[in-house]
């Protein structure tokens, strides 16, 4: 290689897309019990690119050369393994078909959207503890790290990587079929959505990735959401369903359309009085709304209805002083009702505050003091700081803001709480 | 103006996210990119797994360096620079180094 070669670009979440992809495409053809292989085959397919692209550059057609790795690989372990050797040419013949050349075209990407959307629904199965089942979305279908699911859920890789472990013996255990019923979707919806709003979530406050792979997170949250509701809005009996999940989706893309205004130019948090409505996303608004109206073809309001509300709420307040609080406290209250949640109820307290008074919202909090979940939490106690602080009891305000700067390791957070704690000296 | 020969030595990163790969790889893109776009790239090349060390005339032949090993050389760069100081400054700036990976800086004798 002798020859100046151009400096490809690659797009923003290509690996990670990519990986998704071929793990979905494998897991197809192989069965959901042999998820292990799939991601095998995947993983050594990335780590090839590693190892040459740096001496080769980056090729002409990225995608192309990750597909056709990936199905060599695959061939190769199929040859290996006699496991396979009754059903080899009709696995070989599959993996030729899906994972070529043409795979990367556009007529392509819908037969790779019904195969992501499939493998989330095979990592809903039942057989797959709860607390496994997001874990396993985000390492299958968002491509996550086991480091970056570990942060999401506030707990180490050790705890992780064990149930996910688990969860792919429970997949071998049952040997499920990769295509679901549709009384197996509607049932499994649920963990699904979970899934997918912590994806969004882990975008959107980046307990600790950088300003780009946040938005990469949110937007690829936004798409999957968009990529399920396509599916669901060709079934006309699942309309609540469909409901739901476009609820999920006007969520989203209002809390995304306050990005950009919530981190200033020194990487602090901004609180949302001081934020500037004018930066505020209109495009993304005004998605959020229409999903929002398709939301309403539920005909029982889900947590992501009720959170969708609140969020429509702020979005149409042309200032901080209009915000009607009043109405965020009445879908709190039917949050709660719904969920029984201690991150509610702290919500809840901040909105009650600007109609009931301070003093009233600080009494709501002491009920939760005793929830060690809420002791650990840095927001339990910045949010006990902010009122305190507003109610102008400011040593006792000082005191809880160094509380919660203690409890978080993000850098936004930190900045904005020494921010207040250097106004209150 | 002299070559240097770059020799990396990769870690192995097994668990290495696909994003990460990708960073590493859009870096390397770019770092190997500018060190083209100068003339200051010569050559550059993957070693492929396997090979043969072939010692003395009793034609002893062992398999080659194997690339669990850590200390294997998986591939290199050949630059041109005004001197070593000068190589070693591109060589430290190598994206492998993050990850784990050593680069071995050696002068051609002209």
């Amino acid at each position: 290689m002798t020859e100046a070669k151009e400096t490809h670009r690659l797009v923003e979440t290509l690996f990670r897309r990519r990986s998704a992809n071929i793990v979905a495409t494998l897991v197809s053809v192989f069965g959901p019990a042999n998820l292990q292989l799939a991601e095998d085959v995947t993983q050594e397919t990335l780590l090839k690119a590693l190892r040459l692209w740096p001496y080769r550059g980056i090729p002409e057609n990225p995608s192309a050369w990750l597909f056709a790795t990936a199905r060599n690989i695959a061939i190769d372990h199929l040859r290996r393994d006699i496991s396979f050797r009754a059903k080899n040419s009709e696995l070989r013949y599959e993996l030729e078909n899906r994972l070529n050349i043409s795979s990367v075209s556009e007529n392509e990407l819908e037969t790779h959207n019904s195969d992501m959307l499939r493998m989330m629904f095979v990592c809903a199965h039942p057989a797959i503890s709860k607390n496994a089942q997001a874990p396993l979305i985000l390492k299958t279908v968002c491509a996550f790290s086991v480091t970056e699911i570990a942060r999401a859920f506030l707990t180490n890789n050790d705890v992780i990587a064990q149930r996910l472990s688990r969860a792919r013996k429970s997949l071998r255990d049952t040997n499920p079929d990769f295509k679901l019923t549709r009384g197996q979707r509607s049932e499994r919806l649920p963990a699904v959505l979970g899934a997918l709003y912590l994806l969004f979530s882990e975008g959107y406050s980046a307990s600790g990735a950088d300003e780009s792979t946040r938005a990469e997170l949110c937007s690829e949250a936004m798409r999957l959401i968009d990529t399920l509701l396509d599916s669901q809005s060709t079934n006309t009996e699942n309309n609540g369903e469909a409901g739901e999940t476009a609820a999920l989706g006007a969520l989203c893309n209002l809390q995304a359309s306050r990005l950009a205004t919530r981190i200033d130019e020194h990487g602090a948090l901004i609180p949302l009085e001081e934020q500037d409505r004018s930066q505020w996303n209109r495009e993304l608004q005004a998605q959020g709304f229409q999903l929002l109206k398709r939301s309403m073809q539920s005909k029982t309001l889900s947590v992501y209805h009720l959170q969708a509300g609140i969020a429509a709420t702020h979005a149409t307040a042309s200032s901080f002083a209009e915000i009607n609080w009043k109405q965020i406290v009445a879908y709190y209250n039917d949050l709660i009702v719904l969920q029984d949640s201690p991150v509610f109820v702290l919500n809840r307290a901040v909105a009650l505050s600007f109609v009931e008074g301070i003093d009233a919202a600080l009494s709501e909090l002491t009920r939760l003091a005793d929830d060690p979940k809420m002791k650990s939490f840095y927001l339990f106690h910045a949010t006990i700081a902010d009122l305190k602080r507003r109610r102008k009891h400011y040593a006792p305000a000082k005191t809880s803001y160094e509380t919660a700067r203690t409890l978080t390791n993000n850098p936004a957070e930190k900045r904005f709480l020494m921010r207040r704690i250097a106004e209150l000296s | 103006m002299s070559n240097y020969l770059l020799l990396i030595r990769d870690d192995g990163c097994a668990e290495t996210s696909p994003a990460d790969i990708q960073s590493i790889i859009q870096e390397f893109s770019t770092w190997a990119g500018e060190l083209s776009a100068s003339g200051k790239l010569k050559d550059a090349a993957k070693l492929a797994d396997g090979g043969a060390i072939v010692q003395s005339s009793n034609d002893i032949i062992t398999d080659g360096p194997f690339t669990e090993t850590k200390d294997t050389v998986g591939g290199f760069f050949l630059i041109e620079a005004e001197s070593l100081d000068a190589a070693i400054a591109i060589a430290r700036k190598c994206p492998g180094l993050k990850y784990g990976s050593s680069v071995e800086v050696r002068p051609i004798d002209a």
